[in-house]
């Protein structure tokens, strides 16, 4: 089955290689986003995923074991065409997924909801979603505290990739210092003269 | 009412919070996320994300709360900030501390309270993560502790724009330093390349 790319997958795939957090250990502010999740929504299973361009990565999960699924076969990948978010009432009945479930211990995942992880430009990094391995529907409580918690996860994968666009920025300023910086001011006298 | 005590590590913990460079800043969606799950999670009217300066505490985020700062000596969070754990305050009227406090006594009314420290990795807590309510509650050592939890959140992004604000600095610094050295360089090779010109 394909799945359809965003409009915006290449800068999409930029944005998120400049957060540095795709296939990295574990971090204790993601798991505590997936556990924040699955309890607000009360649902068993919650993972922090990054949609890469033929994989999706699990940054944290609750209730999950995979560390990383076929972008093909992601509930994910679907949260991220949108700004709102993905709903699965029931993946066994969804001619989508029916045929690619997702496995965890407790069994296959039928509920699936998942709130895209949107960047400041809009770039949706990956998804923030709750999963149970029952049928359900998403509360509008729950939509709205997945929501939020989606808002808090991407602010803090934004602040990642702010912080090593100015740490490169820096290094280089520093090799700049480091080799002569001759060139760039020969010019301007050149021109001045 | 009591006026709060000024935590050992006060200076440091000023300058910490100094750092962040988000004292007195627009709300942000993001802050006011957190407090809207606060509020949610724990079936508050009022939820704070309070940031305690030297005699102020400012509310990055608030839902249920109007004032967008009170004085410190009237702030809960000013004893919050005292310790690393949650401070609860089950009924603010039957607590000698807050007896006849503004906060208790006018608007907003606070009776029950309950703030979890905003704590950087050095141990300094720039504020709180609070909620509050207009008659008492009680508040579970389950309730302190996923208050807690919730808390590290916001925490953890005053860090890093903490961490930001550093490197912009240095980066600043070091480009500052780049530009000083073109132009002496400029200014030293300048009469050699106007003769060479003429020539």
């Amino acid at each position: 089955m394909s799945i359809p790319f965003p409009a915006n997958e290449t800068l999409r795939l930029c944005a998120l290689r400049e957060t540095g957090l795709l296939y990295t250990p574990r971090l204790r502010a993601f798991d505590e986003i997936a556990c924040l999740a699955a309890e607000v929504c009360a649902m068993p299973i919650a993972m922090v995923s990054l949609m890469d361009a033929e994989s999706g990565f699990v940054k944290a999960s609750v209730g999950l074991e995979a560390d990383a699924m076929e972008r093909g076969s992601a509930f994910c990948a679907f949260t991220i065409l949108r700004d709102e978010p993905f709903v699965v009432n029931d993946a066994a009945a969804d001619p989508r997924f029916a045929h690619t479930p997702l496995e965890t211990p407790r069994g296959r995942v039928r509920f699936y909801a998942g709130a895209p992880l949107l960047t400041a430009e809009g770039y949706a990094l990956g998804a923030l979603a709750v999963m149970d391995t029952k049928p359900g529907a998403l509360t509008d409580a729950a939509r709205a505290g997945l929501v939020s918690l989606a808002r808090v996860c991407a602010e803090l994968m934004d602040m990642h990739r702010r912080l090593r666009q100015v740490e490169r920025s820096y290094r280089a300023s520093l090799n700049e210092l480091n080799v002569a910086p001759a060139p760039a001011a020969v010019r301007p006298a050149l021109r001045a003269a | 009412m009591i006026k709060p005590p000024i935590p050992d590590n006060e200076h440091e913990r000023l300058a910490a919070l100094r750092d962040t460079g988000l004292l007195y800043t627009p709300p942000q969606e993001v802050f006011d996320s957190v407090v809207r799950v606060a509020a949610a999670m724990f079936d508050m009217p009022m939820a704070t994300l309070s940031l305690i300066d030297t005699e102020t505490q400012f509310f990055k985020a608030r839902v249920g709360v109007s004032a967008m700062t009170t004085t410190r000596d009237c702030a809960f969070c000013a004893y919050t900030i005292l310790g690393s754990e949650p401070f609860v305050v089950p009924d603010a009227c039957a607590d000698e501390r807050f007896v006849g406090n503004p906060q208790v006594t006018d608007a907003p009314n606070i009776r029950f309270y309950a703030g979890a420290p905003l704590l950087t990795p050095e141990g300094y807590a720039l504020g709180a993560l609070t909620v509050m309510d207009t008659r008492e509650r009680e508040f579970s050592a389950d309730d302190a502790q996923r208050l807690r939890d919730l808390a590290r959140q916001p925490a953890e992004i005053m860090e890093l724009h903490r961490r930001l604000r550093h490197l912009e600095r240095a980066y600043g610094a070091a480009l500052r330093e780049i530009d000083g050295l073109n132009q002496q360089l400029a200014e030293s090779i300048a009469p050699a390349t106007r003769s060479c010109v003429a020539a």
